[in-house]
């Protein structure tokens, strides 16, 4: 059917193909002689139609997070290819990988960590713009920080705050600001409420909802959490020693997992299983 | 309150300003010698003459003066000694450290060929090749200190590389120079600080100590030189040797605790 392959390569906005990267395995670095090669990821396949949101949920060290930083091209795969709105990006390097990060962005898990702890976060926000020669001065940056700031919920007086000085929710908007930025088509999220109180889990999902409604973005969620996946993505990916072991809707997959893994992943959500009875047993009244 | 900021910034002042202004403050010449005058005690003690506040050396020169003026080439010697070996340690801290690889290896190599040498040996060695004088004395803190800040300074940038702002930075495009200079220097603050703060010390003492084996200029006082002509008096007139003596330490614990304070002063993590 070529049409339909015709049609499909030209609505996903990412698609990868036998995806491979190795890293030095530096745990096993011998006295001499080389340093062994690891194998991380093991041809991953992966489509994001654009506007979707994808989620890659797996066990740590199952390679989610892996697969996000090659994305963004923090690493060079070992093979494969990554098309990204009909453009290999896989090789690129200089000036044509400088272009990709207008389009392409990542929000971090520690947010902490992930914002300068001596910039100011209108300094922190400002830098997109520069770097990318979007802003002529300091000022015009600035105003575009503080319409950032504005776009995920947060007053301008945070211009002037520090990163250690806000909680990690704010953090973490800061950190979806800075990505949301440069207008990118994608957005990388690796585990970004993790760490998080549940209540500020469901606010920066919403709000990623939100942005991803307006901006047309797409977003592909790491998550070690299912039922953080469940709410927030169409589709879904299981991954496991660097491979996937199951895709698909995120309903049917949660209805019908086809893959034993994914079956004990999902039994393994924990789920509140209170006996109505239990406060009886409960002796209110000490004595 | 920061105490030794304020500590640090008191005895800064003062050596400045007894640097600049020594031609007015000292009561006589450092320099004229008065053979009626020799090893005069302190104006307080017994046979002391209130001309000479704290005495006078083997040649009858005003102590207090020679220590006003001391402060000229200790000034000196620490600002250039210290900036120039920190700023050197600082650039190929940061290459090494940022950058990695055969880069890393061959500065770390010079580091090490450097430290197992006896520091005091190399001055002494330098300072007989290119001749006594400040310029000489300058040049071994140099060659001294830049290994202390480099090792640090690689170590701190190793750290700082792995952090998820720098990740984020080249996700965003940043060239590698914006990198060095807008995430990393920023959070290199509070140690460049501390260090600069003990770099000056430590100039002031290699300074006394190069004096004191003969080294250093001998047309002005250093506070080393002073030491070092009174060292065969010592018997006769203690005070010769220990105000400069306590000069000096003044000097390199404020110097230190002005680090330490500056420290403090640029961290923001420390002022909520």
């Amino acid at each position: 059917m070529p049409a339909l392959t015709i049609k499909l390569a030209f609505s996903l906005m990412l698609e990868v193909r036998g995806l491979r990267l190795s890293l030095p395995d530096r745990g096993h670095k011998p006295a001499f002689g080389r340093t062994p090669m690891l194998e991380i990821l093991k041809g991953v396949d992966l489509s994001v139609p654009a506007g979707a949101s994808v989620g890659v949920v797996g066990e740590s060290g199952s390679g989610k997070s892996t697969l996000a930083r090659t994305l963004v091209r923090l690493y060079r795969p070992t093979a494969g290819t990554i098309v990204f709105d009909g453009e290999e990006v896989g090789s690129l390097e200089g000036m044509a990988l400088r272009s990709l990060r207008t389009r392409m962005q990542m929000v971090f898990q520690d947010s902490q960590s992930a914002l300068n702890p001596r910039l100011r976060i209108g300094t922190i926000l400002a830098d997109p713009f520069i770097v990318h020669g979007r802003v002529r001065t300091t000022t015009e940056a600035l105003a575009r920080a503080e319409a950032l700031l504005e776009q995920v919920g947060l007053s301008r007086q945070y211009l002037f705050r520090y990163p250690h000085q806000l909680s990690g929710g704010q953090r973490q908007r800061i950190g979806i600001a800075r990505a949301i930025a440069l207008g990118p088509r994608l957005v990388l999220a690796d585990e970004i409420v993790s760490g998080l109180d549940v209540s500020v889990q469901v606010q920066i999902l919403e709000l990623l909802s939100t942005l991803r409604a307006s901006t047309g973005m797409a977003v592909v969620l790491i998550s070690h959490d299912l039922s953080v996946v469940r709410t927030f993505c169409d589709s879904v990916i299981v991954m496991r020693h660097g491979e996937i072991v199951e895709a698909g809707p995120t309903a049917s997959l949660f209805e019908a997992p086809q893959h034993p893994y994914t079956r004990r992943l999902l039994r393994a959500i924990p789920l509140p299983e209170v006996d109505p009875s239990w406060i009886d047993s409960v002796n209110l009244i000490e004595d | 309150m920061n105490i030794r900021l304020i500590a640090g910034l008191t005895v800064l002042v003062v050596l400045v300003v007894a640097a600049v202004l020594a031609p007015w403050l000292a009561p006589h010449d450092p320099m004229t010698q008065s053979l009626f005058n020799q090893l005069l005690p302190p104006a307080w003690l017994a046979g002391g003459d209130a001309n000479f506040l704290l005495g006078t050396d083997n040649l009858g020169r005003d102590l207090l003066s020679r220590l006003i003026y001391g402060a000229q080439p200790a000034l000196l010697v620490m600002f250039v000694g210290a900036t120039l070996s920190g700023m050197l340690g600082v650039v190929l801290g940061l290459i090494a450290g940022f950058f990695g690889g055969w880069l890393d290896a061959v500065i770390s190599r010079i580091v090490d060929v450097f430290m197992s040498f006896p520091p005091m040996l190399l001055a002494i060695v330098l300072v007989a090749v290119v001749g006594p004088g400040v310029g000489a004395v300058i040049t071994a803190i140099i060659l001294i200190g830049w290994t202390r800040s480099c090792r640090l300074v690689r170590g701190e940038v190793l750290a700082l590389r792995e952090q998820e702002f720098v990740t984020s930075a080249r996700v965003l495009g940043v060239s590698r120079l914006r990198m060095i200079v807008h995430e990393i220097l920023p959070n290199l603050l509070p140690l460049l600080s501390v260090l600069f703060g003990l770099e000056m010390g430590r100039a002031i003492v290699t300074e006394t100590i190069l004096s004191f084996v003969g080294f250093s200029s001998s047309s002005i006082p250093t506070w080393g030189s002073i030491i070092a002509d009174s060292r065969p008096y010592i018997y006769q007139a203690w005070w010769a040797m220990a105000y400069p003596t306590l000069v000096i330490m003044i000097a390199v614990l404020g110097l230190n605790a002005l680090g330490d304070g500056l420290r403090q002063a640029t961290d923001p993590l420390a002022r909520r």
